[in-house]
């Protein structure tokens, strides 16, 4: 299993700048960049930094929507970054439902979106002339083609959109309860029985190193926030209580972050994201290995001190995955 | 803009415009169906420049111009690409502006497909003529009309209608209508035009496409300038 870091387009540059300039040596697989819609940093801008900034890792987008932006400008952007290094690899999510609100935007059958999206990005790409009327375009004749094959991830939750993910992307980014993950990985495993071709199932999870009481603190905020953003199915399908859930969602509407943290349980805790010493978290990540997870991302806040945090996880990392590898075979 | 400037320092400028409408008709995005595009264009411009000056970052935002609707608010950017080569036109584009840069740091400049050369080459000028005779067709019928080009051109547009340009449509296009488009001058033609283009106040020249097509006509050009400014 490979050890993967995730950022956000929220990074601040002080921040980018000190990453690129050690990921070839921590021993990460990748990095993912997910698209927090609207802040900072510009995700086609900021992934093709890392990647002319680095020699060696893997570097996705992990996820952007396509309901945010031109299909064509999609192609061209995964296109260039390509051309910059087939190190590249592409995410595509519908988007978080809060973010779509705020932008006014509502989709139906975000499935056959997706389906559709793929398949007019991957005609782009092989430089034919291209029509689809629902995603507004007419006899669209890209001037280039890509050479190669630009993978597809899907960033996925409910069992259809998991399901297009199976039968048409290259891999699957999944995030949530730890038995929601295993229940995933085994029911798309067995759609792909009768596929040919390399498919990867990506785990990104919020991760804390916690040591010490504040770093707790940030935990149960990051919890928090996550469960409110989870999907009911997903969280019923882990067997977690939703009153538990309703409660902080109410709390987090009300009276912020903050408060909701306080009600936060050791359960949900264990549930919804990582934490512990680097050490403690290198072996949960291990544990998803046996679950069938290709490669796990180590996703933010990381900790009171991210960049403490991602040294010393990654430094565990290395001693543990030898380890587990040894053993292993 | 703000990830570029952050990370790599104030070295970058920033060109808006509408856009090709042909090309973008394509994409889904017809240009015909919107209105104020001006204003829309303006609006971005000084969100753009708020929101860098709220971070402390600069970044020069030129306004890429062709048309009288465009030059009309071309003095409220920082300065103005515009989409020509003929001295003439690029004089009454300056003026329908009304030189702004007299009364404080304005920029103007000229985008036009170029191709700039030591040894001819019959193949890259045809990509020229191709280059230009978008341009063409792509210009508003007001510059053509006040140019002496309006018959010619809208009888090759009634032509192609509303389908993309063609090869064979852009060979229409006949070289006296194209030479009004592109710059094309021998590395002896290229000073001469350059100190005209000065004495009409253009303090940049951006040399497109196909100067570009290859490194060796962008090596070509380099040495070519270079050996022009220390003449």
């Amino acid at each position: 299993m490979n050890l993967s870091l995730g950022l956000t387009t929220s990074i601040s540059t002080g921040m980018v700048k000190w990453l690129t300039d050690i990921l070839d040596q921590i021993g990460v697989y990748g990095v993912w960049v997910g698209e927090d819609i609207g802040k900072l940093q510009d995700i086609f801008t900021l992934t093709g930094t890392i990647l002319l900034e680095t020699e060696r890792v893997k570097v996705g987008i992990g996820v952007t929507s396509p309901l945010i932006r031109n299909h064509t400008t999609i192609a061209r952007a995964a296109a260039t970054l390509m051309e910059i290094s087939p190190r590249f690899r592409l995410g595509l999510g519908v988007g978080g439902l809060q973010d779509l609100t705020l932008m006014g935007l509502k989709v139906e059958k975000p499935a056959k979106l997706m389906e559709e999206s793929i398949n007019l990005l991957r005609a782009v790409w092989r430089g034919g002339q291209v029509s689809n009327l629902r995603l507004g375009l007419t006899d669209y004749r890209p001037k280039y083609y890509v050479d190669g094959e630009i993978p597809i991830f899907v960033g996925a939750r409910g069992p259809r959109m998991l399901r297009l993910a199976a039968d048409h992307a290259d891999g699957l980014i999944l995030s949530g309860p730890k038995k929601y993950i295993e229940d995933t990985v085994r029911s798309i495993s067995g759609r792909l029985a009768e596929r040919r071709s390399r498919f990867t199932f990506v785990l990104w999870l919020p991760t804390i190193m916690v040591q010490s009481k504040g770093d707790l603190n940030l935990a149960k905020k990051t919890v928090a926030i996550v469960a409110a953003d989870t999907p009911d199915t997903v969280l019923e399908q882990a067997g977690i209580q939703m009153e538990m859930v309703e409660d902080i969602r109410g709390r987090l509407a009300t009276s912020g972050v903050e408060a909701a943290a306080e009600h936060v349980s050791e359960v949900l805790m264990e549930h919804l994201c990582i934490s512990g010493s680097a050490d403690e978290i290198c072996e949960r990540f291990l544990e998803y290995s046996r679950v069938g997870v290709d490669e796990v991302v180590f996703g933010p806040p990381y900790g009171r001190n991210p960049r403490e945090s991602i040294e010393k996880v990654t430094e565990a990392w290395r001693v543990a995955s030898e380890v587990w590898n040894q053993h292993k075979f | 803009m703000r990830t570029l400037i952050e990370y790599y320092g104030e070295r970058f400028e920033l060109c808006i415009g509408p856009g090709d409408r042909d090309n973008l008709r394509m994409v889904g995005i017809d240009l015909e169906r919107i209105s104020g595009i001006p204003k829309m264009i303006l609006e971005a411009k000084n969100e753009i420049s708020e929101h860098l000056d709220r971070v402390g970052l600069r970044c020069r935002v030129w306004l890429g111009a062709q048309g009288p609707r465009m030059l009309k608010i071309a003095s409220k950017f920082d300065g103005a690409l515009l989409n020509y080569s003929d001295p003439e036109m690029v004089a009454w584009a300056l003026n329908k502006i009304g030189r702004p840069y007299e009364t404080r740091k304005w920029a103007a400049g000229i985008f036009a497909p170029a191709y700039i050369y030591r040894e001819f080459k019959p193949e890259i000028y045809r990509v020229l003529r191709f280059a230009s005779a978008t341009v063409a067709l792509g210009t508003s019928e007001h510059v053509l009309k006040r140019f002496g080009l309006k018959d010619i051109v809208t009888s090759i547009r009634g032509q192609y209608g509303s389908k993309p340009f063609s090869t064979s449509v852009l060979r229409m296009v006949p070289p006296t209508v194209t030479e009004r488009f592109y710059i094309l001058k021998s590395q002896e033609e290229l000073p001469s035009y350059i100190r005209t283009l000065e004495s009409l106040g253009i303090e940049q020249v951006v040399f497109a496409y196909p100067q570009a097509i290859s490194l060796e006509t962008i090596r070509e050009l380099g040495e070519i300038l270079e050996a022009t400014s220390k003449e």
